[in-house]
């Protein structure tokens, strides 16, 4: 036998034997994601496809889920073969059960239960956001975090609970996302708009006053956006700027209050909001100031993709919980403190 | 000769002497990650809101620290020392503290008054006179609207549950408890589905689609 073969073997007997692994599938919104990790938090692979509305139109729920179902099973295929694994490999099915857009969830869901009742593998619903805390626990190797979690849907600060993750400050109206994402489709951009009002900001000049609602830990993004609906007729880059300097200043307030009031050592930043450079570069000020470090995940898993799924996936099926089949449920509203999650104390 | 013993999010706080008494000197220092008219406009107004509603809240019945002196220009506010524990270090251990909270916000809420942060840490029991004093008026505003009464209440159930959470429940329980005891023109049912309607509006189906 080749050296390079037998390396191979063994290598493949060393994961075949002592490592359970399973399959992540993420469908919340504009993306399909797929992944394979194994116990040890190994991402085998990862692989996605993003769903892209037409300029100046948001996401068309419907037309992205008919994406997700063309490309599912071409991506399923894919990530088990960038694993050197088959379907038989798999410990467990995990699938985005909430909270999300419900066409695009269902065939996430639907996807699973099929794979987990064809092949008798338990299924697991993964709860979206907390995908996104533990991926990014895992990847910076933060135990015990303030994290701030900027996804499409969510706009909150987070501690660990009881079994569980608790709100500290949340937005009470607008995510920063779907502020974003709205004065993008104002001014003519797709959605995602994220990374090209970053580009049209660093090209801004002069700062336009803008409301700055913080209210204890919360956050307020409603007012901006009417605000800035209001101010069009001045150059875009000024108020994709403004935007960004007044929205990310009042995250990192709060963020700053959350080290400042528990003492805690880390800022995990996750969703794809922190893919943001000029969002970094305050937060980096602001753990800065509390002593704290700050732990940004590499930017490819920022965003939504398959192992924010398939790892607490892992750590559900060490702890021994699944779903049956038939009780895989979608939840479009799943509240994040209503999740268990028993690894955390 | 100023001692600092507490970095907030927003200030410094030093301690000590105004003439022959202990003081504290709150100062807004600049937050370099901020636009500079964002960060003046800011440190300026809250410095202002600060100085203007503590006198506001002792009328109300709310124990606040005297106010000695008010620099706008460099955003400085001077005034008494509470020497005490904050209620933070205490309620894990004394729940029921948390009702006092309630007293003394349902006060508040009464004179047309939001603290707009009213976190444990803002409490000091002082050692001097054993009365609880509040601080921190810098989020504080004027209103009698049910909605803003609400979100007060929000952020305390909030804290509770992150920064007490072995003792949430009971603590939460105990709050309303004490603001009942002295409730405004609105009642605290009505509080109460307003809160669930604001909670709902969070957490609950934020819709993707727009
Ligand atoms: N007059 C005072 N006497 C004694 N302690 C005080 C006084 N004022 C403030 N403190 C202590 O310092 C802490 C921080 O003060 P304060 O809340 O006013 O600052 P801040 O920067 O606005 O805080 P936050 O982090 O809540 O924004 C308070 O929680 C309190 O424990």
């Amino acid at each position: 036998m080749e050296k390079g073969n037998l390396h191979r073997w063994v290598e493949q007997l060393d994961t075949g034997m002592k490592y359970k692994r399973g399959l992540g599938i993420e469908s919340t919104a504009h993306t399909f994601g797929v992944s394979v990790v194994d116990e040890r938090g190994t991402i085998l692979s990862n692989v996605k496809e993003v769903y892209k509305p037409p300029p100046g139109k948001g996401i068309h729920p419907r037309e992205a889920s008919r994406h997700h179902a063309e490309k599912a099973p071409k991506l399923i295929g894919d990530a088990l073969k960038a694993a050197s694994l088959t379907i038989d490999d798999m410990d467990f099915i995990a699938y985005s059960a909430g909270p999300g857009l419900g066409p695009c969830l269902r065939v996430g869901a639907t996807l699973a239960r099929a794979l987990s009742v064809y092949y008798h593998k338990p299924i697991i619903p993964v709860h979206h956001g907390v995908g996104h805390i533990e991926l990014g626990c895992l990847l910076t190797g933060s135990s015990d975090p303030v994290v701030l979690l900027l996804s499409g849907g969510h706009t909150m600060i987070l501690v660990s609970g009881i079994r569980s993750w608790v709100v500290f400050g949340e937005t009470l109206d607008l995510t920063l996302g779907q502020l974003i994402d709205q004065f993008g489709r104002a001014i003519g951009y797709s959605s995602p708009a994220g990374p090209s009002i970053e580009k049209l900001a660093r090209d801004g000049k002069k700062y336009v006053t803008l409301p700055y609602v913080v209210k204890g830990n919360d956050l307020s993004f409603s007012g901006m956006l009417t605000s800035i609906k209001k101010e069009l007729s001045r150059p875009y880059a000024d108020l994709a700027f403004s935007l960004q300097e007044t929205a990310f200043a009042m995250v990192a307030e709060v963020s700053e209050r959350a080290l400042a009031l528990t003492g805690k050592r880390e800022l995990l930043v996750v969703g794809g909001v922190a893919a943001n450079a000029r969002l970094s570069e305050m937060l980096n000020h602001v753990a800065d100031r509390q002593g704290a470090a700050i732990k940004p995940i590499p930017i490819a898993f920022a965003g939504d993709c398959g192992a924010q799924i398939a790892w607490p996936g892992v750590l559900y099926n060490k702890a021994g919980i699944s779903a049956r089949a038939e009780d895989a449920f979608v939840n479009q509203s799943w509240r994040i403190d209503r999740v268990s999650v028993p690894w955390r104390s | 000769m100023e001692k600092l013993i507490k970095r907030g999010a927003e200030a410094d706080i030093l301690l000590g002497w105004w003439g022959p008494l202990r003081a504290v000197y709150k100062v807004r220092r600049a937050k370099p990650y901020m636009v500079t008219e964002l960060d003046l406009k800011l440190r300026k107004a809250r410095t202002i809101r600060e100085a203007s509603v503590m006198p506001h809240a002792r009328k109300a019945g709310a124990n606040t620290p005297y106010i000695f002196y008010v620099g706008i220009r460099t955003f400085t506010i001077v005034m008494q020392y509470i020497e005490g524990l904050t209620m933070k270090e205490m309620l894990d251990d004394k729940p029921v503290l948390a009702a006092e909270l309630g007293r003394t916000l349902s006060k508040l809420h009464s004179a047309g008054i939001i603290h707009g942060d009213p976190n444990t840490a803002n409490f000091i029991l002082s050692d001097a006179n054993r009365l609880w004093y509040t601080v921190d008026y810098g989020l504080s505003f004027f209103s009698s609207e049910l909605e803003d009464i609400a979100v007060d209440i929000h952020i305390v159930k909030e804290m509770l549950a992150a920064q007490h959470k072995r003792v949430f429940q009971e603590a939460f329980n105990h709050f309303l408890t004490g603001y009942s005891e002295t409730a405004g023109h609105h009642g605290l049912t009505q509080i109460l589905k307003k809160l669930n309607e604001i909670e709902r509006r969070g957490r609950y189906g934020r819709q993707l689609v727009d």
